[in-house]
């Protein structure tokens, strides 16, 4: 089962840009960059590319049929993307992935701060509580090889709803 | 794994794969002749040689109509370095040698016209120097880009290259066809690609986009998509 993630439409260009989502690809987490790397299967919420062909087929075929669009018109259907925004209701779903999250610190009027967080778990008001995530963003300070420190792992931000800005899923490129 | 060489995916003028290194964004727009290369290539881009769900996917499917018009059968990649998109690239490069193996010791040069200057290198620095600044540094110098003929190992050179041709693949490709549909696409990218990481609606004040939408939501609504090329 497909959700729409975003859909745009770039009138200039006649570019219609879609952007599908599969809430039902759930998958464990990462444990490292290196063993997602190598995973066969998508665990992003990522649609195959049969999927993604099917959709643009018939997306395709329903345009044409409602004759709503101008014929020189340019469609691209596509995952919703590595480094994805993950919105407040799919939270949960991404328990455990590292994802760059700009949150407030403190009170209402904090400054913002973004880091690289693990998510480790959901509230049911949405609050969430996260972790310093063990990828190389995190790591840049230190010397090549050197962990991160204890303090550091266990360091945890509990976040408000209110106060979570943002969070995209993180890539440890 | 094997697509469906008589399935109707598109009638499209083009064969791309748009690799770029910043956006992580692998685009494929398969040609009638190509599909075959490019669903094989993607697939096998699926199956573990890159980590597609690090990458964003696009199938180009309905891009034939501004394309076709454009008139210019061609088959490129571009990729501005980095070692995910010089992966999806030499991906795809496997999936048309194997494909195409009697065309694969040709140059892949684009044929360009006396009449024109080939395209100057000061363009591919440039590029070069927009990879750099976008976080991903393009490896080496301006090397040319040529590839072996046959060659083991990478199929690409290290440093970044930034055109493909393949001339011999789906037809001709004049210079000047290159140039409008280059400038057709770099004009997209400039005038308004999108930070689109973001889940956001926009119709783009067009009369038709909430219809639009409407029938892409309605497509969504009705399941199962049967895979067209399913899986052997």
């Amino acid at each position: 089962m497909l959700d729409l993630y975003s859909f745009r439409i770039f009138a200039a260009s006649k570019r219609i840009v879609v952007r599908l989502d599969k809430p039902s690809d759930r998958c464990a987490p990462p444990r490292a960059a290196a063993v997602a790397r190598l995973s066969p299967s998508p665990s992003f919420g990522s649609p195959t590319m049969d999927e993604l062909t099917a959709f643009s087929i018939a997306f395709d075929t329903a345009l044409g049929e409602a004759a709503l669009a101008p014929d020189m018109l340019t469609v691209e259907v596509s995952s919703a993307g590595a480094e994805r925004e993950v919105r407040p209701r799919d939270l949960a779903r991404f328990v455990g992935f590292p994802m760059r999250v700009t949150y407030r610190r403190g009170a209402e009027g904090g400054e913002e701060a973004t880091e690289v967080l693990r998510l480790l778990s959901v509230g049911a008001a949405g609050e969430t509580e996260w972790a310093l995530a063990d990828v190389k963003a995190n790591r840049a300070h230190l010397k090549k090889g050197q962990p991160l420190s204890k303090k550091a792992k266990e360091r945890r931000v509990a976040l408000a709803a209110e106060a979570l800005r943002k969070a995209h899923l993180h890539v440890d490129a | 794994m094997q697509a469906s060489p008589g399935a109707p995916l598109d009638t499209s003028s083009l064969y791309i794969c748009n690799a770029r290194a910043p956006a992580k964004h692998t685009h494929l727009s398969p040609h009638a002749t190509s599909r075959h290369a490019a669903h094989s290539a993607a697939r096998e881009l699926q199956a573990g040689a890159l980590p597609c769900h690090h990458h964003r996917l696009t199938l180009c499917a309905a891009a034939r109509r501004r394309r076709a018009a454009l008139g210019a059968p061609i088959c490129w990649s571009r990729a501005a370095a980095g070692g995910a998109t010089r992966s999806a690239c030499e991906a795809l490069e496997r999936s048309r040698r194997r494909r195409f193996p009697a065309q694969a010791s040709r140059s892949r040069r684009p044929r360009l016209s006396a009449s024109r200057p080939r395209r100057s290198r000061a363009k591919l620095t440039h590029r070069q120097a927009k990879a750099k600044t976008g976080g991903e540094a393009a490896a080496g110098g301006d090397g040319g880009g040529e590839e072996g003929d046959g060659a083991e190992g990478p199929l690409l050179a290290e440093e970044s290259f930034d055109i493909i041709g393949e001339d011999d693949l789906t037809g001709d490709m004049e210079d000047e066809d290159f140039e409008e549909y280059e400038e057709a696409e770099e004009g997209v990218e400039e005038e308004d690609e999108p930070e689109d990481n973001e889940p956001t609606f926009v119709t783009g004040g067009v009369a038709w986009g909430d219809s639009a939408l409407a029938v892409a939501q309605k497509v969504l609504a009705e399941p199962p998509y049967a895979p067209r090329f399913p899986q052997h």
